[in-house]
């Protein structure tokens, strides 16, 4: 066999391997979807057991001055006993505009008689959520503990759900659904949307059967004593979240993973393109950085190191199958290869076609869940602004690496402007 | 049940979980689903390599099978779409799995086996398909006796078909989409399926109506808006997958009309899908509204002959299904299953007996839940007396027709078995065989012998351009046999093939094989191309190995004669084998050579027991020992061979009234009228002679022998008339110099015989090295053997003189000696005689080869002598040494 040959086969079974992978995520996308059980496994209680659980929200802020008093006061307005709440709103002592807000807010409430809320502010580096985290739990006083970010809208029943859910099942840990609502507000937010979707409907729930759980950033409940005792958040981590799932999965933990597209958490795309990539770029090397910190070695089964091995590097997989694409079209119709590798070297193509369709049928999914009426339009600029987006976040996969490399693991934060809370009120 | 999604529908056709209890397999319903299992295999693989007689479609996918095994490639000629290339790339795999194309004894039989795989797997799907459709017990497990003993599918449901394995694909297919669990996977998996079965055979689409309604009646709840589209979906890509390799070899249009022009750089013609599908749709069959199209004559003349139960049963089964669709929607859906094969086969289109194997499973089923129905409030004892009845009833309606014993005892392969054994053993493997499509995969695959790398099919022959102008360039000449059966000629003459036509109104007969009901014929085309079939090789090494001890060549009562002696002597000059001449002429000097340097005729348990001389085996050794001298520088052999020739002459000669004749033997003088033999004479001999013994007057030895042997063939001799033979034995009467007929024990001494056949070879091998006209013109005079050739195809052994057969059969001197006058005046006649005798006649292996009878050393001489001068292959080393 000549080069050329051997560069046609190597193309071929590459091509293989990459259908392989995207028919994996495919079939974990659609996992809800497979059968009743996977459902039920997720399931949320239809009633509530009494209030036992005491809980603690954090409420790390960073330059939120625009919305943190609206978080505050919906944290506030959740349906539990308040005195079974503690609400700490943690913000870097440089962050003057935003304490500035907070303190109006404090004494708002201080005047109505509320005082579950108190405002902790930190000054020691590094300046990052994860620190803060650790701050706000030196002074939690709830048994458990959750985190919830400046512009969530969690549904109001939410410590109902986790108490209940703690009381009658034991569990330490319980992940809730996010959910990004705006869906129509820029060209990638569908497309972003319908990626919580199949994320927290979908994907977490396998996840939750092979015990290996990269936690969600926020609506995630763990008991206090469990945090204290693995040494709470890797300050310096940039998905500190995915980080602490896995060393809780390690711990032996179990996760609960609770669904329901009524209780999920409300939250907003990044309001453009920039702050998309740069959004993007962080969770992708916070991933790189946890597979390189090696956590997830210590997961007992191979099947569960397999998985966090996949999850970690599957951004860059993602990546190289988008780079890998043109050249795909191009052996199809340019290069002279034998008939049977072109026809491998289509078979990325048509994984990414059911991945698109899956996507459209998704959006209608999504949608109808949520009691919000797509029109055809919509559908088609999905399909239209599909590739471009996979190449956009191939594009944040790559700088994420490159950015690994050099060693900047500093925070590009992403604004929120409340987006999702006008969409909510129109939709 | 999940109440946390948005959409409306149970589904409708499998009731959730209850009727598909994983573990209620694992009970007595496994022990039934092996003995049904059992049941389908004793039916189906009974007797399966040996009846029903191959199809040449199983040839075709045999070829295509070998060809992807072997070559890589979806044909071994130009793909033209004429199906999907599912079904053999599955049965190529199967091949490769199983150690290639021999494994079952052919390539058609490993097809076969794979067929039989696929049925045994297809008995399971077809009773849970049957139980999720709402089957009770009992009537699943009939459905799927029907399916596998009607004899509808004992005929067709054996044969390395297409549609058997598009059927299991089908019906993997449908029972994953009645999953009782409402697993997504399994749309995604059926889908996928389905999409198999297309690309196994096309006609799988007829049945889409009823998936999509399955699919659509199965969504789940949970499904949300995945369920139909996800087996739509996977249906769909994987049927593309056809249309882009189409597409991607630039093969999707017809010329002039590429989709992708940057593909198709060559506009030249080209095969396209395009054009494969619309000629296959528009094969007329008769049309659908005619009573005698194809359909109706199948129904009328195969189908409900063999199996009326299935098909009446089956088609009242749909309408009763039909009647109840309202009430349960899984009958809708069973009778849809059941009459959309019904759309295919009644279309009007062309349609084939085998076409059937796609309904029957599905009637199967609607017979099933019919009787299910029937049976609802009544079930048990009366529900399995009905079966059973329905079953013996149809079993033995079935058994007491012959295509149950056709099926079951005969063995009508066996005959393509032993044509293949037969030709690799005698053939030479580069001969160009044009074949049925069922040879083709085992004469290419070397197996049972060499591979024959040379054969085409028919079809190729006639109508493809790569082989038809490219292989045999037009010209009926190139091809040197065809392997057919004898309805084949009609299949030439509609597919218009002028070729092969050609080819077979100018081809003989080799050999003929017929095993149940089966014929296979190899016919030799007369194309004046060497046969260089090996056969001088071949039968040379044959009788050194089996007649000869030291140097002697036994008869098979133990004797020893001159004349075997002196034919191994010539033989081995001319294979230019020394080894095998020095042992032979070692001996016979030893044992039979006399002080005169002739030989006794005879030897026999150590010792001569006749001392007196031959004149032929004399001249024979004379003329090899002096060939050989020549050939291998031997002075020696010169010399002793010299001596033989003077004391021929001394001794054998007779000189009558001054003319001198060569007489029977040095014992002519001890008898009253001096014997003569005429196939003695051997003028080429004595020309030689003439050089190294020029004391002796040999031209008139050659004068006198040739007035004899035209004087003695004209005459009657005693008889009406004469045939124009020459005769075993003559005398001459010393004192008139007439020729007269002599007593030579009981027979008839006039008689052309065992003798006489010979004299022929003789004075052909004369004109060939001499051309002296006087050879042309005796050997013109064969009329009689040309006539008989005519007549009966072959030369009988022994004639009287006028003509009359003495003993009908042939013998292989008496074939030497036509073969030798006929080839001088009548090439095509004596070709014909070589292909039907000598090279058809061959019995025997690729390592033993021989001519009957097997122990008879002078029927295996002359087929060597009779072939040597058929091939031309007798030279005058004399004058043309090397």
């Amino acid at each position: 066999m000549s080069f050329q040959d051997y560069s046609a086969w190597a193309l071929g079974v590459w091509s293989v391997l990459l259908a392989v992978q995207s028919a994996h995520s495919i079939s974990l996308s659609l996992y809800a979807w497979e059968d009743e059980s996977k459902r039920a496994a997720s399931r949320i209680p239809e009633d509530f057991e009494p209030p036992k659980n005491s809980f603690t929200l954090l409420l790390p802020a960073k330059s939120e001055e625009s919305v943190i008093a609206d978080t505050i006061q919906r944290m506030v307005d959740l349906k539990y006993p308040r005195h079974l709440v503690q609400i700490l709103v943690i913000i870097d002592s440089s962050d003057e505009g935003t304490i500035a807000v907070v303190s109006q807010k404090l004494d708002q409430l201080h005047s109505a008689k509320v005082n579950s809320v108190q405002l902790i502010t930190f000054d020691d580096e590094p300046v990052t959520k994860p620190h803060g985290l650790n701050v706000g739990l030196r002074h939690a006083s709830g048994e458990v503990v959750t985190i919830f970010d400046a512009e969530d809208e969690p549904h109001p029943d939410i410590l109902n759900v986790v108490n209940t859910l703690m009381v009658r099942e034991g569990a330490p840990v319980v992940q809730c659904g996010v959910q990004l609502m705006n869906y129509r507000d820029h060209w990638f937010s569908s497309l972003n949307v319908l990626e919580y979707f199949f994320w927290f409907k979908s994907r977490l729930h396998f996840h939750a059967t092979r015990g290996m759980i990269p936690l969600g950033g926020n609506t995630a409940f763990m008991r206090k004593d469990l945090l204290e005792r693995i040494g709470g958040w890797d300050d310096y981590c940039l998905t500190e979240d995915a980080d602490l799932g896995i060393r809780i999965s390690a711990y032996g933990a179990t996760i609960r993973v609770a669904h329901d597209d009524r209780y999920v958490t409300r939250e907003e795309t990044p309001h453009s393109i920039g702050q998309f990539i740069k959004q993007r770029t962080r969770w992708d090397q916070g991933f790189l950085q946890v597979l390189k910190k090696g956590d997830w070695r210590r997961l007992p089964s191979r099947r569960q190191r397999t998985l966090a091995l996949y999850t970690l590097a599957f951004p860059m997989l993602q990546a190289l199958f988008m780079l890998y694409l043109p050249i795909s079209i191009y052996t199809l119709f340019y290069w002279e290869v034998p008939i049977l590798v072109a026809m491998l070297a289509s078979l990325p193509l048509y994984m990414m076609l059911v991945q698109l369709l899956i996507n459209i049928v998704g959006l209608h999914e999504f949608t109808s869940a949520h009691g919000l009426k797509p029109s055809v339009l919509t559908s088609i600029k999905l399909a239209l602004v599909y590739l471009p987006y996979q190449w956009i976040l191939a594009f944040a996969a790559l700088r994420a690496y490159i950015r690994h490399l050099r060693g900047v693991n500093n925070w590009e934060k992403t604004h929120h402007t409340g987006a999702h809370r006008q969409t909510s009120a129109t939709g | 049940m999940a109440t946390d999604t948005i959409q409306g529908a149970d589904p409708i056709i499998v009731s959730p979980r209850r009727e598909d209890k994983l573990s209620s397999i694992f009970g007595w319903e496994l022990g039934l689903l092996v003995g049904l299992i059992l049941i389908g295999f004793a039916a189906h693989a009974f007797n399966m390599f040996n009846a029903p007689s191959f199809k040449e479609d199983e040839g075709i996918y045999a070829a295509q099978s070998w060809s992807m095994l072997r070559q890589g490639t979806l044909s071994p000629y130009t793909y033209t779409y004429d199906h999907a290339p599912g079904g053999w790339i599955l049965s190529s795999i199967w091949m490769a799995l199983t150690g290639g194309p021999a494994t079952f004894g052919g390539a058609i039989l490993s097809g076969r086996m794979l067929v039989l795989l696929v049925h045994l797997a297809s008995i399971p799907l077809v009773y849970r398909i049957g139980r999720k459709l709402g089957c009770e017990v009992w009537m699943a497990a009939l459905a799927t006796l029907i399916f596998s003993l009607s004899p509808l599918s004992l005929t067709y449901q054996r044969l390395f078909m297409l549609d058997n394995l598009m059927v299991f694909w089908l019906l993997l297919s449908i029972n994953l989409l009645l999953d009782g669990w409402g697993r997504l996977s399994r749309h995604v998996l059926s889908g996928l399926t389905f999409g198999i079965a297309f690309l196994t055979k096309e006609t799988a689409i007829f049945l889409l109506p009823a998936m999509l309604y399955i699919a659509f009646g199965q969504r789940w709840r949970h499904q949300g808006r995945f369920a139909v589209g996800a087996w739509v979906m996977t249906a769909f890509m994987t049927i593309s997958w056809y249309p882009l390799f189409a597409a991607l070899k630039g093969e999707l249009l017809p010329a002039g009309q590429a989709l992708f022009a940057v593909v198709s750089n060559d506009p030249g013609p080209h095969v396209s899908l395009f054009e494969a599908v619309k000629w296959q749709a528009t094969r007329s069959g008769g049309g659908l509204f005619s009573l005698d199209n194809m359909f109706w004559q199948l129904v009328r003349g195969e189908w409900l002959r063999l199996d009326p139960i299935l098909l009446i049963g089956g088609v009242a089964a749909c309408g009763i299904n039909l009647m109840r669709a309202k009430q349960d929607r899984r009958a809708l859906a069973t009778a849809l299953l059941g009459l959309l094969p019904f759309v295919y086969l009644a279309r009007g289109g062309i349609v084939f007996d085998f076409y059937f194997v796609l309904a029957i499973p599905l009637l199967a089923l609607n017979i099933g839940s019919a009787l299910s129905w029937i049976f609802s409030r009544s079930r048990g004892p009366l529900a399995a007396a009905v079966a059973l009845i329905l079953l013996i009833g149809s079993g033995l309606l079935w058994t007491g027709s012959g295509d149950a014993m056709a099926l079951l005892a005969e063995r009508p392969t066996e005959a393509n078995r032993e044509a293949v054994r037969w030709i690799k053993a005698n053939i030479p493997s580069k001969s160009r065989i044009v074949a049925r499509d069922d040879f083709w995969a085992d004469l290419r695959e070397p197996f049972r012998g060499p591979a024959f790398p040379n054969t085409h099919s028919h079809w190729k022959v006639g109508a493809d351009p790569d082989v038809r102008d490219a292989v045999f360039h037009g010209d009926w000449r190139r091809i040197d046999y065809l392997l057919i059966t004898p309805d084949m000629p009609e299949a030439f003459e509609a597919s218009g093939n002028e070729l092969v036509m050609t080819a077979l109104e100018n081809a003989h007969l080799v050999k003929r094989w017929k095993t149940g009901g089966n014929t296979v014929e190899l016919w030799k085309v007369t194309n004046d191309r060497p046969l260089d079939a090996g056969i001088l090789e071949k039968a040379h090494k044959h009788i050194s190995e089996h007649f000869e001890k030291d140097g002697a060549f036994f008869e098979k009562d133990g004797s020893v004669t001159s004349e075997a002696q002196s034919y191994a002597l010539l033989r081995s000059v001319w294979m230019d084998d020394r080894e095998t001449f020095d042992r032979a002429w070692d001996w016979t000097r030893e044992n039979l050579q006399r002080d005169d340097a002739l030989l006794s005729w005879k030897w026999q348990n150590g010792r001569i027991t006749d001392e007196a001389s031959a004149t032929d085996a004399d001249t024979d050794t004379a003329l090899a020992l002096l060939m050989a001298g020549q050939q291998w520088e031997e002075d020696e052999l010169v010399d002793e061979g010299t001596r033989m020739v003077s004391s021929i002459f001394e001794h054998e000669v007779a000189v009558v009234n001054g003319t001198p004749y060569i007489t029977a033997g040095d014992w002519w003088e001890t008898v009253d009228d001096a014997p003569i033999n005429p196939s003695y004479f051997s003028p080429y001999a004595y020309r030689i002679f003439a050089e190294v013994d020029p004391d002796n007057d040999w031209g008139a030895v050659i004068d006198s022998g040739y007035s004899l042997l035209f004087e003695v063939t004209e005459s009657v001799l005693g008889h009406d008339n004469s045939a124009g033979l020459p005769p075993d034995w003559i005398g001459i009467e010393p004192s008139t110099g007439k020729f007269v007929p002599i007593e030579m024990g009981e027979k008839d001494a006039t008689d052309y015989g065992y003798d006489a056949a010979r004299t022929w070879w003789r004075v052909a091998m004369d004109y060939s090295w001499s051309e002296d006209g006087r050879a042309a013109s005796y050997l013109e005079q064969s009329g009689f053997l040309a006539d008989e050739v005519e007549r009966k195809g072959f030369v009988s052994s022994v004639y009287s003189h006028d003509g009359e057969v003495v003993e009908r059969g042939p013998s292989m001197v008496g074939t030497a000696g036509a073969i030798a006058a006929l080839g001088f005046h009548d090439r095509p006649k004596a070709e014909r005689l070589f292909s039907a005798q000598v090279l058809g006649g061959l019995q025997g292996t690729t390592s033993e080869m021989f001519w009957t009878p097997r122990a008879d050393l002078y029927a295996q001489e002359w087929g060597w002598f009779a072939s040597a001068i058929y091939e031309d292959r007798l030279p005058n080393l004399w004058t043309d040494h090397d």
